[in-house]
């Protein structure tokens, strides 16, 4: 932008300030109708998401029982994690004594959210590098829980700004990590609704969906941590508050 | 969110639509949209440039929803053309006093969006793209234009920036 152009912006500012918006300004009055139709959408959106859920459940557990058959038909290999995961890269998150094999295995499928391809990374190491070693990943995991699933998503992996990692224990369900770059500071705290929680020195927010299910945000150093899954609250926070740079700084 | 970015949801929102009251409805549906949408929300772009795309297609769907259900055209680029903005006389007589908005208001009316985006907003020409999902090489053409029209009738004028 030259001189000239610059000129032209700060009149155009101030002569629409002037004209078009004057005394126009997003008042207490209208935030606060705004927080209440976001307490009545709340529950509404839940039983949205319930009602799907009982759709899709019954035809999921069918593609399950048929991908079961087909498995036992051609065969399994030993070990489908080995491929993918190599045994040692995620050592602080697995449990002592469990074998990461017992997992599930990493799926192929395109990113499921339809936000860019995923590629599967075989390393925590591989993960950090995509945020430029700034990753923080949960030092303590629920007993039971192994990370199964390390993806990144992006157009490409040069340009991926989200990490997932998946943690799944074999009677006890799962949980997500999804780490999400922001070209700016991200708003901290509850922007949207939720309890204000505090994770060690930062602001987060937890969200309780009618399923039970938990969500907890936290926004730091550009980027975007969404801890979910079937967990009680408190053992969701226990494992943000470990969110910590593995092997360093 | 709202603290930070309200004013200028609103304000955008009125720039389109040319009512307080509609501005309001607007800003209101584009934050529970953002609300609904927040944990996808995937800091490709910044929060400012996400919460303005959402909020003006809440005002396209709303001018379609007029289009449809009124006979008078809505067109958001028509606003600035016939300035329902200015209805009241005492907004007349601000604008009469105006050097930069007399002028836009002269051009063409799909150059007022990408001066309104790129003045005020002060977005790049890729936000503006991807705000109003168009071509970044369209919005560069638009954008080109309007600032050269803008300054030849500021020139007619007498106005040398």
């Amino acid at each position: 932008m030259n001189d000239t152009d610059g000129i032209l912006r700060e009149r155009y500012a101030k002569e629409a300030d002037e004209v078009w918006f004057r005394d126009l300004e997003m008042d207490e009055r209208l935030k606060s109708s705004i927080r209440a139709q976001l307490l009545t959408i709340e529950p509404r959106r839940k039983r949205r998401n319930a009602a799907w859920r009982r759709r899709v459940y019954p035809l999921a557990s069918a593609a399950a029982v048929l991908i079961l058959i087909a498995a036992l038909q051609f065969g399994i290999p030993d070990n489908p994690l080995d491929t993918v995961i190599e045994k040692g890269n995620v050592e602080s998150n697995v449990p002592e004594g469990t074998d990461i094999a017992t997992g599930t295995p990493m799926s192929t499928l395109m990113d499921p959210d339809g936000v860019g391809g995923r590629r599967a990374m075989a390393s925590i190491e591989d993960a950090k590098a995509v945020f430029a070693g700034r990753l923080l990943v949960p030092a303590y995991v629920p007993d039971g829980f192994v990370l199964t699933e390390i993806s990144a998503y992006g157009e490409s992996e040069a340009t991926a700004d989200k990490i997932v990692l998946r943690y799944t224990a074999a009677d006890a369900g799962e949980f997500t990590l999804a780490a999400s770059l922001s070209e700016e500071q991200p708003v901290p705290g509850c922007p949207n609704g939720g309890e204000s929680i505090r994770i060690g020195d930062e602001q987060g927010c937890l969200q309780t969906a009618a399923d039970g299910s938990n969500e907890i945000y936290l926004t730091t150093d550009k980027t975007v941590y969404v801890l979910t899954g079937n967990l009680p609250a408190d053992q969701l926070t226990a494992i943000a508050e470990t969110l910590t740079i593995p092997g360093g700084e | 969110m709202m603290d930070r970015y309200g004013t200028a949801v609103l304000r955008t929102a009125y720039f389109y639509l040319g009512d307080r009251h509609l501005a309001e409805d607007a800003s209101q549906e584009a934050f529970l949209r953002a609300y609904r949408h927040w944990p996808r929300f995937q800091g490709k772009s910044r929060v400012h440039t996400w919460l303005t795309r959402i909020v003006i297609n809440v005002c396209r769907d709303k001018m379609r929803l007029k289009r449809t259900s009124a006979e008078e055209p809505t067109d958001p680029i028509e606003l600035k053309g016939t300035p329902r903005i200015s209805v009241e006389e005492e907004a007349l007589a601000r604008l009469s006093r105006t050097v930069i908005l007399q002028q836009v208001l002269k051009l063409p009316a799909h150059y007022h969006e990408v001066l309104y985006l790129y003045y005020y907003l002060e977005f790049s020409t890729k936000e503006i793209a991807e705000v109003i999902d168009l071509p970044e090489g369209t919005v560069r053409g638009r954008l080109h234009r309007a600032r050269q029209l803008l300054g030849e009738r500021l020139r007619e004028e007498g106005y040398t920036p």
